[in-house]
């Protein structure tokens, strides 16, 4: 019997999946990995880019080779460690990259043109024009490839919780369970976190003891989280875990996760996050059945399954003979051990009463057939020796898993006798344990024998060979930063867990200088792969943002109208009626509010209560106009400017008594008023006494406007209305109301407030008395439609942060004392200079302009000012807009062109004033 | 992200704080308007400690100083802001 | 005790009036009439009040707005509630510092809210009424549709649909 396979009889192996289609059993418990080699599959994957045929080469998340693709449908994760999944009942898996199949793989002739396809191949063969360099990456992307991304949606959800602890230990080994357990006793809030299904590290493969029991540590408090990685440690403590719920492609129970992002932030980190044993780098120790020695013990010792029968051993440390035995004990044969040093060693000594140990013994190249390790040729002192055997078991050291602690900030230290980086100095309260901190076995640092650099290979994932390295210093990359990049070592998906100081051993020597010399590339997160729908967690969907629902949505949407989202909220677009277009029902809207009347939502703009003796000093802080003198029982426009003398913000002003004011600003600009308010409040002017209060929600506000809108409202509240410009409290289907008579249409209006909660009546009645005018509700479009004509401007499209008020025509409305926010800055002379962009009107014959196109004079001819807003007219024919032009409020009468490139729009425009509608403001007075 | 020890609520993620501007550059109302303008535009920008305003605007809503390492994230000191460190 | 032990009904909640004091260093005297909540440093929210009382009660100590026509209370029972905050959260609420009568300003999936610990067995958020549907539906999807309850004033949410 050869290759893998379950040690015994494998009576208990229950759990049906398949792998490339193949019906295979598993025991529960299994890997994946551990799984295929039971049931003698060998040949797992295809490498990235010369298509070499791969098997498992560890048992942990490191692994660089047996990448497969598990799941279906929107389920399917493709790059999945077959060392990191665990079996399920039903699960689907399937290697990757290869056509038409894994063991006859066209794609294999890259190996063949391996010469040519080495470090910086890209760079050097796909310069030109970039339009052929589409044609290449095309056809790169598919020669060179991990597994396809699904293309159906995710049908799980992903949670995000967040937690608190005193100490967080990352790693579930004898060194993480005793520095948990330490803790808990000293009554610490702990969190354990373990990225594998059971808690033990190494003890797993039978190195050494839990110092306790998963049940004395939950009884101890300890808040224990298997399945769990420890993705990212980031600043002041917050570490980010990845909890798996369910494997990979496995379906979670109806209603749960399928993973959870932890926002854990710690007083205190312990990372027990262990070593990863390095491979040898030889010609062909790519290929399937050559496996690193840790892994092969834990095969044999916690999976029962023994990956080879026939096995030789290459080392340059004591921990690999501990495989040996584990070998030895399961049935298997070693062959040799070859070990890289060239004195016995204690344990070498006492191995060789039983094994065949050789000192100064390097392995320099294999041999194989169909996927199959079949003999291992060795360097041994001077003379050349070949092995027959089935596995090969590696150990080229171990380098401590430093990357959280680098991550967070924290110093490296080099160790010759293990050759390799332990943690140093931490930038937070983080500490090292165990393995991560250096306790591994030492290993022999004698020169490396590498007589076959072109197949020797360093990071197997991404295909870098030590030849590649050579190259690359050769072609003048001296920064191990630059060398990375060059010939991609360590940016496959697992980022180089196996190969980087393997590289870093062959920079160094051909550099000649010390590895600590040659650098050390930057540990980024997260340290494994982690799924974009746990980021996402509950973000995902339509909108990464909540959506904020009006107090009146229901009474909206039994009216079926088209939603706009406005900032974080969903508004009424238009009411279409059957069959009716978009613009045909807001022109039909528009037309109402013309001619008879129309009410509005406009419950999401800015409220605010302005209350105290201060008050008026406080709003003549915020509003660049005039505010103080206005009567009790009145309103007026105001605008807001930035500390640049930008236009901030717009809005109305009223004055309620004699020391309550309601200030009213954009929707969109809601939650940085709020801002602004308490700026200049509690840091300009903390000596005001005056109460600034948000009441956007506490009032939802209806518009009512038209020539009708004074009858409608006199009808429902049994009183005279307002007017314009002033303002009155009525009952309205007795609900106490506020009415503000403030136009945006250009119409009679009045802006109706009232609580949020009780709200719904008063819609309902101003509803059905407009309608019965012949009126009706009217949406976002239409009122675009309508403030454009009246030349309103918004914050956003006219002041779109680079505008003063000057430049939108309302430099008149400035209060000329000062004494404002902006009020410096304004009086610079450039803020007012002529030839800045200036507000104007824009009309064009056609129906309609482009929004956001160019003014130009003619085809080509330098960008003069841009259109900001456009619209048609409500009751007349033609396009009108505003636009942003140079020097515009002198050039009335000017012929341009309104270019719009990405559109294939040219329209002729005139410039006019802006204002299209009753430019004396007639239909404001009763 | 960073951990801010709100004077009034404790410790609290930074998200559920604002940050406003340098210390440096407050521009008071009564400020003569070259030295506004200075303070918008010529302030200093140290690589290292600065003292900064910020808002706990999703919490207690007050403002507060933090004087804040800015390569490190380091906070070196929090405290309620005081008004009086403006005149 | 899981995320699951805790239910959730929300509802308008009422008259609600933001007081701020001139010297904010004590709590307002209002007779032991008022519930109030100290949400800031220098205000409070009075539940249940009416304007009309304040005027006698504090006069020209301070001011006040009345904000209840725009909140949603959302009261949480059962022992999970501690657990079930901390979904989407940024707040220690599993603390066990954070008791009866405290009160926190954090944000809970991307929503800001106030905590009012109410007893050991529960707690009051209050949150804008615009965002009440997506807490709805955020809770609703870690503990069940059917233990969230939304009052029939509030728009209505799709529970569970996050």
């Amino acid at each position: 019997m050869n290759g893998p396979g379950r040690i015994g009889r494998d009576e208990t192996a229950t759990l049906r999946f398949t792998f490339d289609g193949r019906s295979l059993c598993a025991r529960p418990g299994d890997t994946l990995a551990a799984a295929l080699l039971a049931n003698g599959v060998g040949l797992v994957a295809r490498s990235f880019k010369y298509h070499r045929p791969r098997g498992i080469m560890a048992a942990g998340v490191e692994e660089p080779n047996a990448l497969v693709t598990v799941g279906e449908g929107g389920r399917t994760e493709p790059n999945t460690r077959a060392t990191d999944v665990f079996v399920y009942e039903g699960m689907v898996a399937r290697s990757q990259n290869r056509w038409p199949s894994l063991a006859f793989d066209l794609g294999a002739v890259n190996a063949l043109a391996a010469p040519v396809l080495a470090a910086g191949f890209y760079y050097k063969t796909f310069f030109g024009p970039p339009a052929r360099w589409m044609v290449y990456e095309k056809l790169i992307r598919r020669a060179a490839g991990l597994g396809k991304p699904p293309t159906l949606a995710d049908p799980d959800r992903h949670q995000h919780r967040a937690a608190f602890c005193d100490v967080l230990v990352v790693g579930g080994g004898p060194a993480g369970l005793a520095a948990a357990d330490d803790a808990a006793r000293g009554g610490a809030r702990v969190i354990l976190v373990e990225q594998d299904r059971a808690l033990g590290g190494c003890a797993l493969r039978g190195d050494g003891e839990m110092p306790t029991s998963d049940a004395a540590l939950r009884a101890a408090g300890v808040r224990i989280l298997t399945r769990t990685t420890a993705s990212g440690v980031w600043d002041h403590g917050f570490v980010t875990l990845a909890e798996r719920l369910v494997e990979p492609g496995e379906a979670p129970p109806p209603g749960q996760p399928a993973q959870r992002l932890w926002h854990v932030r710690a007083e205190r980190i312990v990372l027990a996050t262990g070593a990863i044993e390095r491979p040898v780098t030889f010609a062909g120790n790519d290929r399937p059945g050559v496996m690193l020695s840790q892994a092969v013990r834990t095969y044999i010792r916690r999976f029962d399954v023994l990956p080879g029968r026939r096995v030789v051993i290459a080392t340059n440390n004591d921990d690999a003979y501990r495989t040996a035995e584990a070998v030895a004990a399961a049935g298997g044969e070693v062959v040799a051990i070859l070990d890289s040093r060239p004195d016995f060693t204690e344990v070498a000594r006492a191995a060789k009463e039983r094994f065949r140990v050789h000192t100064n013994a390097f392995p320099h190249s294999t041999k194989g057939r169909s996927g199959r390790l079949r003999s291992i040729g060795a360097d041994i002192w001077t003379e050349r020796h070949s092995f027959d055997a089935d596995l090969l078991a590696m150990s080229g050291g171990f380098t401590p898993v430093v990357h959280l602690h680098s991550q967070a900030g924290g110093k490296l230290d080099w160790r010759a006798d293990i050759q390799a980086f332990v943690p140093g100095a931490s930038a937070q309260a983080i500490t090292s344990v165990g393995g991560a901190a250096g306790e591994v076995a030492p290993i022999g640092t004698n020169a490396v024998h590498l007589p076959h650099p072109k197949h020797s290979f360093v990071d197997f994932q991404n295909d870098v060979t030590a030849a590649d390295i050579d190259l690359a210093w050769q072609e003048g990359y001296r920064s191990v930063e630059h060398l990375k990049r060059y010939t991609t070592l360590g940016m496959a998906t697992d980022q180089g867990k196996t190969s980087n100081m393997a590289a870093l051993a062959r920079l160094a020597s051909v550099a000649g200088v010390d590895i600590p010399q040659a650098g050390l590339t930057t540990f980024r997160a997260p340290f494994t792969p982690l799924a974009l729908g746990a980021l996402a967690g509950p973000d995902g969907g339509g909108h990464a943002a909540p959506r904020r629902r009006l107090a009146l949505h229901d009474r909206h949407a039994a009216l079926a109208p088209v939603w706009q989202p406005l900032g974080y909220w969903d508004r009424p677009r238009a009411y279409p009626a059957a069959g009716e277009s978009l613009n045909d029902a807001a022109i039909r809207e528009a037309r109402a509010v013309r001619t008879s009347a129309g009410i509005i939502d406009v419950s999401t703009l800015a409220k605010f209560a302005v209350s105290g003796p201060d008050a008026a000093a406080l709003l003549e802080m915020v509003c660049a106009t005039g505010v103080a003198k206005l009567g009790v029982g009145r309103g007026r426009y105001t605008f807001m400017l930035r500390d640049d003398g930008m236009v901030m913000d717009d809005g109305t002003v009223w004055r309620l008594d004699e020391t309550r004011w309601l200030l009213t600003s954009s929707t969109g600009g809601a939650d940085r008023m709020e801002a602004h308010l308490s700026y200049v409040h509690r840091v300009l002017a903390p000596h005001l006494r005056v109460s600034v209060v948000a009441q956007q929600e506490h009032f939802a506000g209806i518009a009512l406007a038209g020539p009708l809108a004074p009858t409608i409202l006199a009808g429902l509240t049994g009183q005279a209305p307002p007017a314009h410009m002033g303002l009155a409290e009525a009952s309205i289907a007795a609900v106490r109301v506020l009415i503000l008579a403030a136009s945006y249409s250009g119409e009679r209006a009045f802006e109706i407030y009232a609580p949020g909660a009780i709200a719904g009546p008063v819609w309902d009645a101003l509803d059905r008395a407009t309608c019965a005018q012949g009126g009706c509700p009217y949406g976002l479009e239409a009122l675009e439609f309508l403030r454009i004509e009246k030349g309103h401007v918004v914050i956003g499209a006219e002041a779109d942060g680079r505008t003063t008020p000057h430049d939108l025509g309302l430099g008149r409305m400035l209060r000329k004392a000062g004494g404002y926010v902006g009020a410096q800055a304004l009086g610079r002379p450039a803020l007012s200079a002529p030839d800045r962009l200036q507000l104007v009107g824009l009309e064009t014959a056609e129906a309609s302009l482009p929004e956001g196109a160019m003014l130009v004079a003619r085809a080509g001819a330098p960008v003069e000012g841009h259109v900001t807003s456009a619209a048609q007219r409500v009751l007349g024919q033609g396009g009108i807009a505003l636009g942003l032009l140079a020097g515009g409020r002198a050039r009335l009468g000017d012929r341009l062109i309104a270019a719009s490139p990405t559109r294939g729009r040219h329209v002729a425009v005139t410039v006019t004033q802006p204002l299209f509608y009753d430019p004396e403001g007639e239909r404001y007075r009763d | 992200m960073m951990r801010i020890d709100c004077p009034h609520c404790g410790p609290r993620a930074q998200s559920e704080f604002g940050y406003e501007r340098t210390l440096d550059s407050i521009v008071t109302l009564d400020m003569p308007a070259d030295e506004a303008m200075a303070r918008l535009y010529a302030r200093a920008n140290p690589r290292g400690l600065d003292d900064e305003l910020w808002r706990h605007g999703l919490g207690c809503r007050q403002w507060i100083v933090l004087r804040r390492h800015r390569v490190t994230h380091e906070i070196v000191g929090v405290a309620a802001f005081d008004p009086a460190i403006l005149s | 005790m899981t995320d699951r032990d805790v239910s959730v009904s929300m509802e308008p909640a009422g008259e609600v009036i933001a007081l701020d004091l001139w010297s904010g260093a004590d709590a307002p005297d209002l007779c032991g009439k008022i519930a109030l909540l100290r949400v800031e440093p220098r205000r409070w929210w009075l539940l249940d009040a009416r304007e009309a009382d304040l005027t006698a009660m504090i006069g020209a100590r301070g001011a006040w707005a009345p904000i209840g026509g725009g909140l949603v209370r959302a009261t949480l029972t059962g022992p999970g509630w501690r657990s079930l905050l901390m979904v989407a959260g940024l707040f220690d609420a599993e603390d066990p510092a954070f008791g009866t009568g405290a009160v926190a300003a954090t944000v809970i999936h991307h929503v800001p809210v106030r905590i009012a610990v109410v007893g050991e067995t529960s707690c009051d958020v209050y949150c804008a009424a615009s965002y009440a549907p997506t807490l709805a539906g955020l809770w609703g999807s870690v503990i069940g549709r059917e233990r969230v309850s939304l009052s029939r004033e509030l728009p209505s949410a799709t529970i569970g649909s996050e």
